[in-house]
């Protein structure tokens, strides 16, 4: 039995975008969505409960981090991270696999586990499924994600193939090391690098094993975009209508609305929140350096319109803060960067449903075209409009 | 601006900013860069007070240029206050920001950039600090730095006086010309200010920003002479000294949440000594799974613990949150004592118990 219900409640009549609700164990989640990435238990700088107020109904954690801070046996005895970190909405969290190939030196993976060196002693650790799962139950996340093994993206050969069917054998393990699927759902990782075969032999024996949820992994490494487009496409045709499949590590807008295009529902990434401690905000016609002398004095909000808390006016009960302002802050004092985090996730979270709205209203295309003329002009990228044009929508 | 009953020992008072009251004694929180450290201006309720640096916000004229100019301007405050003041980093230059050939005359004054200590007109000055617009505007006065245990010379101490009231009258006449109605208040030594040139300048200005030269701060309190008018401590004082301080008649302090807060220090204390601790200091292991929330807040203090642990920055917002909720509630409860005639009690009660 899944703690999962996903419910279709509309679909674009041109491209392969829907909207739907996802029902999980702390609520709702309309879909398409972007998930927030709070790494260790924490949205950079930002309280719960202005998280709560941006509209988020649900985010990340690491298990890699929390694993180690605070450790599962704190975990086990507070409760989990909900508890923890008062945080009433649902959390997601990812396997633990991808922070060690990606952070950490000397991981080997053997068909037992990935093998790494502890970050405290250096004394060797073995992450195994049945670890991942064992972590991700004492952190109680509502969404949990298989152990996979994880390739770079650029890889080609026999070494991905390996990976695909190791991370099949684990989605097994995991499965079976799972000890709470009446309150936790557990999603398996489509893999099979950039090798359209591969993603539909993956597809087909992950679909086998039925788990409430469907990420398509091992994508946004360093692939051109044609060929990421590509590879979602291909997918999400052969993945089922009634369950959610969630596209790991996008964040960049155009890949959001494109994605969506091609059937995804669900994203994550660190970019909104990392790019705003550098003093980066996010707007509809693309990203704004608010560092920059340009911006001296300049009295408008980080974006004309944007009604989050950060640019809406005073007299509408917004903070109504100008580049002007920002500008000093950013970069140099925390209060910049949370000004910027709450900005770009907003803007994150409003760009979802935004397009959950249109689709609702069958408009997607009429958007697409609007959000694409805004950020590119007339000249929007050519495999965004080559990837949209397959699921017969024109920019 | 401010009015008061006056009279010895602790007194309360009404402070008027924007046309709304605040009743005093009250607190002002420092502000970096026109914010409250780690606060975002939705994050707490509004404070009394606040100060903001002019040195904040200025840039230099060029890349290459020791030079600069202030941009700062209300409306870039990130801030949930009722009443600003303007201050200079000059206030405190020769205790916290000393920098190398710090040295001022009648008509320039060393404040402390972003870009490093530089020489700056005093008309300019009292023209920044005027033509942003705060309620209320600080004159700087004139200080010697002084190496530890070292004594002043009466030509030195006749010197300040004299260049003080000359940057006072100036910035009077800046205030009256740009900003008519502005209150001026001005910064004393409460050392070494004489009784006389405290009554040359009294008819100048609406308050006193009290600067100790010394530790002696709580003996030293009221060379002030004319007891009706508002008197801020400029110095950053313990809680105890605090109520001393306000046991002498200081209307408005400063409150000194930065330094808990960043250190990972919940502050618990009360006037009325319900709590058993001053203060929790929560990178220690014994809350790792307290589970307990801090205070008013919904925070457990696991989870700030974990914050600290790990380094995120939300431990700070949380705490700094929580402190100047503590503060606030001090305030109150000082206030409310004064009312109901408790406040010397109290505060002996709070020093015996906390200390």
């Amino acid at each position: 039995m899944a703690a999962l219900t996903f419910e279709v409640a509309a679909k674009c009549s041109k491209s392969k975008a829907r909207a739907a609700t996802m029902m999980l164990p702390h609520g709702p989640v309309q879909t398409p969505v972007f998930m927030p990435v709070g790494t260790q238990a924490s949205l950079k700088g930002l309280t719960p409960d202005q998280l709560k107020d941006l509209g988020c109904e649900i985010f990340l954690n690491n298990t890699y981090h929390l694993g180690l801070k605070p450790g599962q046996d704190v975990l086990d005895t507070v409760g989990g991270a909900h508890a923890l970190q008062h945080w009433d909405r649902n959390i997601l969290t990812d396997s633990g696999g991808f922070q060690m190939v990606s952070l950490l030196k000397l991981a080997t993976i053997t068909e037992q586990g990935v093998g790494f060196l502890s970050p405290h002693d250096n004394t060797p650790m073995l992450l195994t499924p049945e670890h991942s799962m064992s972590l991700q139950n004492s952190i109680g996340s509502d969404i949990m994600m298989q152990l996979d093994d994880v390739v770079a993206t650029l890889t080609t050969g026999p070494r991905v193939e390996e990976a695909m069917w190791r991370s099949i054998r684990w989605l097994d393990r995991c499965i079976a090391a799972h000890k709470k699927p009446e309150s936790q759902n557990l999603f398996c990782i489509i893999q099979g690098g950039l090798d359209p075969e591969l993603r539909r032999i993956c597809c087909k024996e992950m679909v086998e094993r039925d788990t409430p949820g469907i990420a398509i992994g091992g994508l946004s490494g360093g692939e051109d975009k044609e060929s990421y487009c590509n590879v979602v496409d291909a997918c999400t045709s052969l993945l089922p209508e009634n369950k959610p499949r969630y596209c790991m590590g996008v964040g960049y807008a155009e890949d959001l609305v494109v994605s969506v295009a091609l059937g995804a529902d669900m994203f994550d990434c660190v970019y909104p929140t990392r790019t705003a401690r550098f003093g980066t905000a996010l707007t509809r016609h693309g990203v704004l350096n608010v560092k920059l002398l340009e911006y001296k004095n300049d009295p408008r909000p980080l974006e004309d319109g944007c009604k989050c808390p950060v640019c809406k006016p005073k007299e509408e009960g917004g903070m109504g803060i100008s580049r002007g302002t920002i500008r000093i802050m950013a970069t140099r004092d925390t209060v910049g960067a949370h000004l910027l985090t709450i900005h770009n996730t907003w803007y994150q979270l409003e760009l979802m449903r935004t397009i959950r709205q249109a689709i609702v209203e069958d408009r997607f295309e009429e958007f697409v075209q609007t959000f694409f003329k805004d950020k590119f002009g007339n000249e929007p990228p050519a495999w965004a409009r080559q990837a949209l044009a397959n699921v017969n929508i024109r920019i | 601006m401010f009015k008061t009953a006056g009279g010895p020992g602790a007194r309360s008072g009404i402070l008027t900013i924007n046309g709304s009251e605040l009743i005093t004694p009250t607190y002002f929180a420092s502000t970096r860069r026109g914010a409250i450290p780690h606060l975002t201006p939705d994050n707490y309720p509004a404070v009394p007070l606040a100060t903001v640096y002019n040195e904040d916000f200025h840039e230099a004229l060029s890349p290459s240029s020791k030079r600069s100019e202030c941009f700062m301007k209300r409306e870039y405050l990130v801030l949930n206050a009722k009443g600003v003041f303007s201050l200079s980093s000059h206030h405190f230059g020769d205790r916290e920001k000393k920098v190398k050939n710090d040295v001022d005359n009648n008509f320039a004054i060393t404040l402390h950039t972003m870009h490093g200590g530089n020489s700056h007109p005093v008309s300019a000055l009292a023209n920044d600090m005027v033509n942003t617009k705060v309620d209320f505007v600080v004159v700087p006065h004139d200080s010697a730095s002084l190496s530890q245990g070292s004594r002043i010379g009466k030509n030195r101490v006749r010197k300040m006086e004299t260049r003080t009231l000359e940057w006072i009258k100036l910035f009077r006449a800046t205030v009256d010309k740009n900003a008519p109605g502005t209150p001026v208040v001005a910064t004393i030594n409460m050392e070494l200010s004489t009784p006389a040139f405290l009554s040359s300048i009294d008819s100048m200005v609406d308050g006193y920003f009290l600067i100790p030269s010394d530790s002696r701060l709580a003996d030293n309190v009221v060379p002030v002479p004319d007891t009706t008018k508002l008197r801020i401590c400029g110095a950053k004082v313990s809680y105890f000294d605090m109520l001393d301080l306000i046991g002498k008649g200081i209307d408005v302090l400063e409150t000194q949440i930065d330094q808990y807060s960043e250190a990972g220090v919940a502050l618990t204390f009360d006037l009325n000594c319900t709590s058993r601790q001053f203060s929790i200091d929560l990178n220690d292991s014994c809350y790792t799974t307290d589970m307990s929330t801090l205070g008013d807040t919904r925070f457990a203090k696991a989870y700030l613990h974990h914050l600290l642990n790990a380094r995120e920055m939300t431990a700070q917002v949380a705490l700094q949150k929580h402190n100047l909720e503590v503060v606030d509630k001090f305030f109150s409860d000082i206030r409310n004592a004064i009312e109901d005639g408790t406040f010397d009690t109290k505060a002996a009660n709070f020093k015996s118990h906390y200390n």
